[in-house]
């Protein structure tokens, strides 16, 4: 089947992207890898009248050091981005994280940028246009309830990118661009915990740049994915963990959770956590269980919110354990 | 062994070049001049009476040909049997399940088509829809059909021998409840027809069918054409497992729009609207009592089926006395008594699906001996040997068995599985904290009918025709749907006439010119066509035999057709080319042609769908599984890394085609078991695309998958082949389930196995323990 029509740009420079968006804003959709995208449009539930696809913006896909940060251009595949010995080299967690999504195919399409913004899934969402007329519409498609919370007020669509925890763990930040400037935020705050607007993308903004801070040194990172198949799979939950050597004891631990809420989310280890020596059973158990009650999952996609709880606590102590081991 | 020169060799399959090259031809790859598309507009509710259809705007949206609804077809309705047809080419007066096909469009490309189903208006009228079976059952429940009360579309009661005798004789009764869901047969191939109807009234149509006669008679009494006038040709089929037998309302609507165009209209579903809508395997309850002696043999089982049945009957029979056939094989059960309903509810209907209602049942009786087996402290292997059936036996229920290697698929499984040394019973392990990860293994056995014996046309016919150069074409109504059958029966004729595989052409399906027969299913295909091949390549030969001896000077019982040559036995220098012997068969005297012909059929009743007495087959397969678990106890997640599949086979007529069958076999069998199965909230799918509904992937199959054939030779197929393609996917996932008790020492019973269901039941153990301690001494 075809998609319906829709006008395709294809900027040379982030300025003319930027500019098409201003134009064009919300008729807009921008695409890279387009595995996201596409399949929504062809399910008719994104309906663009125009694409800015960023393919042939100059360097937008450059994997390169700068200072003793790393810059990943948004347009780098995840298999360039997993394949990069200056990102299998500084941030292992990145590679894995890369690695983890979809299949290679996916991985050979599919962009780091693309794969942060990730679109938040739901079984009520994501269907063809027949399917979605059996029952009034739900939030994200223009509707007024949520199936996966009755009477809720919100719209609880699962975020499910695997790279996004791990960026997240690494203390990453992105750098935002419009036609008024650009800016460059910590990856927490990005992201906004609402499937209908899941980050703090302003409109006209697009995402330019991933900055993965410090040499990578003296760190220790692993994502572990829980999903249904050994493949193609979206996570039921995905668990980044990071420790810093020798820094302070608030950035010395980082952990990071995805496809529990609309966006992934930091597990914040409490202020009296020790640093300064290694992760003992106690600490991890302890964090595994500050993790667990942390999260509020809601979703029944898949698993019940319980387990997907569950999920949380031995997704985290297998992390720490295997960081602790390694 | 070396008794053939071509059988029982491992031959590649002589469709797998073109498949894996990508040039294979599959309905949605054809195209005709001038053709359109076809698109089919689905009811969004489960149940509601259609007060009026509207089909003006679209029949003037610009590119819109032809719109059809349910009245187009009169009062046409299909089926299994005169007294089962409830099934429409578009729904009439109500619709019965969600997705139920309501009108079609045909139009000059697909959007103008999907943009025209936009323009139909339909008003319904809601009514209260039943998605469970036992709700459907109850009194005052809504009702499906006027002529079906209590929504009862398939009843079935019957008793051998003296069950509740058995029941007082017995030391140990256990009775238990089971539910296998909701699995769709995930073949590759959305279902698809080309249709082209030309005036006065001859239909040809390019459709993707696993038994094409089906639909040939269908369509013969759907639009009143001779038979002679229904050509239905078969193009290369990307998968059926009991989804692609019958005639359904794609084909009918494709028809019906290219009568009313007059011309050639294609309609391919999607994925989705395969998944949403299309056919499925039957749901079932299973409440199973068993009695058995302190040593753990066999005296009764007692047996109550509710079969959730969808809005329409389909095969339904079939399944429901398929489920009673096989409460009776692998093992000897004295006695039996079985009652099953099959119950219409507002879901898309239930059909056969690799396995057809067996699998299901044999989930609940394997499982329900281990748990025995447990309850007595018996070993697992030990009890399956003991109940074992035997060449000679003959059920309570009168199906004879004349060929069995079940003794030889246990030892062979159990060694195989290096079960000695895995295996230890739970009541040992269970005194032993469990680690993160847990093992099990488990065993089970199967048997299976080697063609479903019907009643109607029931028997297969072979045409072979032997071209002067030596080579063969061979006609056969016996589809290809994946299976490996064009290669198995094409190494038939290669045999008979001492010629190799690629000498022999299998054209595919085509009812003007193949002979008619009744179809892949009840994996009958090796067997029974098998069988016409045989004869019909055999009369081939016989044809050219005369002029054989006479140009070698040899007695025709002297006379050897091997490896393209023909011999003289004893004589090393009289040789022949065949090639050189066809040629001057067909030029001598005036010229004749050779063309071999064989029919044969079953010579056993046709299977009893009211009293399930008698045969089921002319033979029974039957085999032994094993299986490898490895359990996360915090997660939950099982994973099968190895898997052993013997199966008496009777013969392996290609040992490469079998391993494909076993490991297929496997795949669905995991699949079953741990990752399929249809997510629904009032009748509507949740999970209808292959992302979420989950079938699967290469890394969830066991990385280590031994098939082993034992070869029993039996009496009645073609060189004594059974079935080897649907038996084996009967008893996995008892034995991967029964691996599950195995390891951490719950009983699962109720599929699917979620990584969620298995935690909680760790966690309920001890409640489960006593509840299954429930079996009165």
């Amino acid at each position: 089947m075809r998609l319906k029509k829709f006008e395709h740009f294809e900027p040379r420079t982030l300025s003319e992207a930027c500019q098409l968006l201003n134009e064009h804003g919300s008729k807009a959709s921008v695409i890279a890898g387009g595995t996201d995208l596409v399949v929504r449009m062809k399910y008719g539930v994104t309906t663009p009248e125009c694409l800015i696809n960023l393919k042939k913006v100059d360097g937008l896909s450059a994997i390169s050091s700068v200072g003793e940060n790393l810059h990943l251009g948004a347009l780098a595949t995840l298999t360039q981005v997993r394949c990069s010995e200056l990102v299998q080299e500084r941030y292992p967690i990145l590679a894995e994280a890369a690695l983890a999504v979809g299949a290679a195919q996916l991985q050979n399409m599919g962009t780091i940028g693309g794969n942060i913004c990730l679109e938040p899934r739901c079984w009520y969402f994501q269907q063809g246009n027949s399917w979605r007329q059996a029952r009034p519409n739900c939030f994200k498609n223009g509707g007024a309830v949520c199936y996966m919370a009755k009477g809720s007020k919100r719209c609880y669509a699962l975020y499910c990118g695997d790279t996004a925890a791990a960026l997240l763990a690494l203390g990453a930040k992105v750098r935002l661009v419009s036609l008024g400037g650009e800016r460059t935020v910590p990856v927490e705050e990005f992201f906004v915990d609402d499937g209908m607007r899941h980050t703090n993308l302003r409109p006209g903004e697009l995402l330019a740049e991933v900055i993965l801070p410090g040499p990578g040194t003296g760190q220790r990172g692993t994502y572990l994915k829980y999903r249904k198949r050994g493949a193609l799979d979206f996570p039921i939950v995905g668990v980044a963990a990071v420790i810093n050597k020798g820094a302070t004891a608030a950035s010395r631990l980082r952990i990071a959770v995805t496809g529990v809420g609309s966006s992934p989310s930091l597990v914040v280890p409490p202020a009296d956590f020790p640093a300064g020596t290694g992760l003992t059973h106690e600490m991890i158990d302890r964090m595994a269980e500050i993790a667990r009650k942390q999260v509020k999952p809601v979703s029944h996609m898949e698993v019940s919110p319980g387990y997907r709880k569950e999920l949380v606590g031995v997704l985290v102590r297998d992390a720490l354990e295997k960081l602790a081991g390694a | 062994m070396s008794e053939y020169a071509v059988l029982g060799k491992r031959l590649p399959r002589v469709d797998g070049p073109v498949k894996a090259a990508g040039t294979a031809r599959f309905t949605d790859d054809l195209s005709l001049p001038g053709m359109l598309y076809g698109k089919i507009l689905r009811s969004p509710h489960a149940h509601a009476r259609i007060v009026r259809i509207d089909t003006t705007r679209a029949e003037n949206h610009p590119g819109v040909r032809a719109v059809i609804v349910g009245e187009d077809f009169g009062d046409y309705r299909y089926g299994l049997r005169a007294d089962t047809r409830d099934e429409y080419p578009l729904a009439r007066g109500k619709v019965r399940y969600l997705g139920e096909e309501v009108a079609a469009v045909a139009a000059v490309d697909e959007e103008t088509a999907l943009e025209a189903l936009n323009l139909i208006q339909v008003e319904y009228e809601v009514l209260s829809a039943v998605t469970d079976p036992e709700e459907a059952l109850r009194e005052g429940a809504p009702q499906l059909h006027d002529d079906k009360p209590g929504n009862i579309s398939v009843h079935m009661k019957t008793s051998f021998g003296d069950v509740d005798d058995a029941f007082r004789q017995a030391d140990y009764i256990r009775e238990d409840r089971f539910y296998s869901q909701s699995v769709l047969h995930g073949f590759l191939e959305p279902n698809a027809a080309l249709a082209l109807w030309e005036a006065p009234n001859r239909i040809t149509i390019w459709a993707s069918k696993q038994s094409p006669y089906f639909l040939y008679r269908n369509l013969s009494n759907c639009f009143n054409v001779p038979l002679s006038n229904v050509r239905l040709i078969q193009p290369y089929i990307g998968g059926g497992f009991g989804g692609k037998n019958g005639g359904y309302p794609v084909d009918f609507c494709a028809v019906m729009l290219s009568k009313k165009t007059g011309r050639p209209v294609k309609i391919v579903l999607t994925m989705e609207e395969v998944l949403s809508s299309h056919r499925r395997r039957h749901p079932m309850i299973v409440r199973l009592k068993t009695g058995v002696k302190k040593d753990g043999t066999i005296l009764a089982h007692d047996c109550r089926i509710i079969a959730d049945g969808g809005a329409g009957t389909g095969v339904g029979p079939s399944t429901i006395a398929n489920a009673f056939y096989f409460l009776n094989l692998p093992y000897v059960v004295p006695n039996v008594r079985y009652e099953a309903f099959r119950v219409y509810t507002n879901r898309p209907i239930s059909v056969a699906q690799r396995g057809n209602g067996i699998q299901q049942i044999r989930y609940a009786a394997d499982v329900q001996l281990e748990m025995i087996a447990h309850d007595l402290g018996l070993d697992p292997v030990q009890i399956r040997q003991k109940n074992a059936v035997y060449t000679g036996y003959r059920t309570a229920s009168g199906m004879n068995i004349h060929s069995c290697g079940l003794q030889e698929t246990i030892t062979e499984a159990v060694k195989a599985a290096e079960w000695e040394t895995h295996y230890r019973p739970w009541q040992e392990k269970e005194k032993e904290p469990l680690g993160r990860i847990a093992t099990g293994v488990g065993i089970a056995c199967n048997s299976f009918q080697s063609g479903a014996r019907l009643t109607g046309h029931n028997c297969c016919t072979a045409v072979i025709k032997v071209h002067e150069d030596g080579t063969a074409s061979l006609l056969t109504g016996s589809t290809d749907s994946g299976q490996g059958s064009e290669t198995v029966l094409a190494m038939i004729v290669a045999e008979v006439l001492g010629t190799r595989l690629e000498d022999v052409f299998v054209p595919q399906t085509d009812s003007t010119v193949t002979p008619v027969d009744p179809g892949s299913f009840g994996s009958r295909v090796s067997s029974t066509a098998g069988n016409a091949v045989l004869i019909a390549a055999q009369d081939a030969r016989s044809q050219l035999l005369p002029v054989a001896a006479e140009l070698l000077k040899a007695a025709p019982e002297d006379i050897e057709f091997r490896d393209r040559k023909v011999l003289v036995r004893g004589a090393p220098d009289r040789v022949l080319r065949f090639r050189d012997l066809t040629r001057q068969t067909v030029a001598w005297g005036s010229g004749t042609s050779i063309i071999g012909q064989g029919s044969w059929g079953q010579t056993v009743p046709p299977m009893n769908f009211e009293t399930g007495e008698g045969d089921a087959s002319g033979a029974y397969s039957f085999g032994t599984q094993a299986a490898w678990v490895e359990v996360d106890t915090q997660t939950g997640k099982v994973t099968v890394p190895r898997m052993v599949v013997a199966h008496d086979l009777g013969f392996a007529l290609n040992p490469l085609a079998v391993e494909g069958q076993h490991e297929g076999s496997i795949a669905g069998g995991v699949g079953h078991t741990i990752y399929e199965h249809c997510v629904e909230e009032n009748g509507q799918n949740l999970t209808p695309n292959l992302t979420a509904y989950g079938l699967p992937t290469v890394y969830d199959l066991p990385e280590e998958m031994v098939s082993l054939s034992i070869e029993t030779i039996d009496p009645v197929g073609a060189f004594g082949a059974k079935e080897s393609g649907e038996g084996t996917q009967v008893s996995t996932i008892p034995a991967i389930v029964n691996a599950i008790h195995n390891a951490i020492g719950v009983w699962i019973t109720d599929l699917p196995v979620t990584p969620e269901k298995v935690l909680k039941a760790l966690r309920d153990r001890k409640a489960q323990d006593r509840a299954t301690e429930g079996g009165q001494p």
